[in-house]
């Protein structure tokens, strides 16, 4: 009884660990855009995992290296963010998308 | 008892009580740095580092002519030196300006911008004791000059355009893992399948 409560213990320990790494966000993230409106952007990594992000009146855009707009931003692109992760959720500091053919 | 030993008394009480008030918040709250200093922390702060500049500093004038030519040195020197906590929009919003204590200010605001030239100036070169702020360059001529340049780009901050950012991320300091990062990101921005492990990353 004691080492099934040890293992659960364990478990749970390790599953709130993989939450946290899960939900923390990177400060550089590459992937498809999955979701996205006017205050917040969801990627799809190539691992399959999702980083939703919030967008604000700071957050910079780029296609390539020419200035955008968040009208730029369409799902299915593939986008890299740049996040700063002081806060609960992460935010946008830069939205970079593929140069403009 | 006499009226100025009382006045005495009831200074040294008031210290002392201050005293324990921080020492019994650094107690039951820790030294994090991540904390944001108190009003009372901010104004005595800001009172000390204005008592403690000499008044000829505060009121120095800058002997540099705002030119373009000028302005493009600071913002060269800002990037290469500044950035890192202060952010090249001078925000402050840098992994390291925002885990400071106290944190990177965000220049761009009154607080900075109603300092004088002379105040910058002599922050900028003598630093701030107790805060993340370093004294900046010798005590040359050469170094005092391009200090007078930073005054003029940071009186610019509030203006800047989103093309001097550009141009500044370019002069950002690198780290060959900075670089790699940069290379990696286009290359998957033009279609490249980037290695999995390198999708992302955590500083």
């Amino acid at each position: 009884m004691q080492r099934d409560l040890a293992a659960l213990t364990v478990i749970l320990l390790l599953g709130a660990f993989s939450s946290i790494q899960a939900h923390g966000g990177g400060r550089h993230v590459m992937g498809t855009v999955s979701a996205v409106d006017a205050s917040h952007v969801e990627v799809k990594t190539n691992e399959g995992k999702i980083v939703s992000a919030r967008l604000d009146k700071e957050t910079k855009y780029f296609r390539g290296n020419a200035p955008a707009t968040l009208a730029d931003v369409k799902i299915g692109m593939r986008i890299v963010l740049h996040l700063t992760v002081d806060e609960d959720k992460p935010t946008v500091r830069e939205a970079r998308l593929p140069a403009k053919k | 008892m006499k009226t100025r030993t009382k006045l005495t008394l009831a200074v040294v009480a008031a210290i002392a009580l201050i005293g324990l008030s921080v020492l019994a918040s650094m107690l039951s709250h820790g030294l994090s740095a991540r904390d944001q200093p108190t009003a009372i922390e901010a104004v005595l702060a800001r009172s000390m580092r204005l008592l403690a500049m000499p008044r000829s500093a505060r009121t120095a004038k800058n002997p540099v002519p705002l030119s373009d030519e000028v302005l493009s040195e600071g913002r060269a020197h800002f990037a290469d030196h500044c950035a890192l906590c202060h952010g090249n929009d001078g925000a402050g919003r840098t992994g390291i300006g925002q885990n400071l204590y106290p944190k990177a200010p965000d220049m761009r605001s009154d607080q900075t911008q109603s300092l004088s030239d002379g105040e910058i100036f002599y922050v900028i070169k003598d630093g701030i004791r107790l805060t993340g702020m370093p004294a900046w360059g010798a005590n040359t001529a050469q170094e005092d000059r391009e200090t007078w340049s930073l005054v003029h780009f940071i009186r610019h901050l509030p203006h800047i355009t989103r093309e001097e950012i550009e141009q500044m991320n370019r002069l950002n300091p690198r780290s060959p893992r900075d670089s790699a990062e940069e290379d990696e990101e286009m290359r998957f921005l033009e279609g490249e399948d980037v290695p999995a492990p390198t999708q992302e990353h955590h500083h």
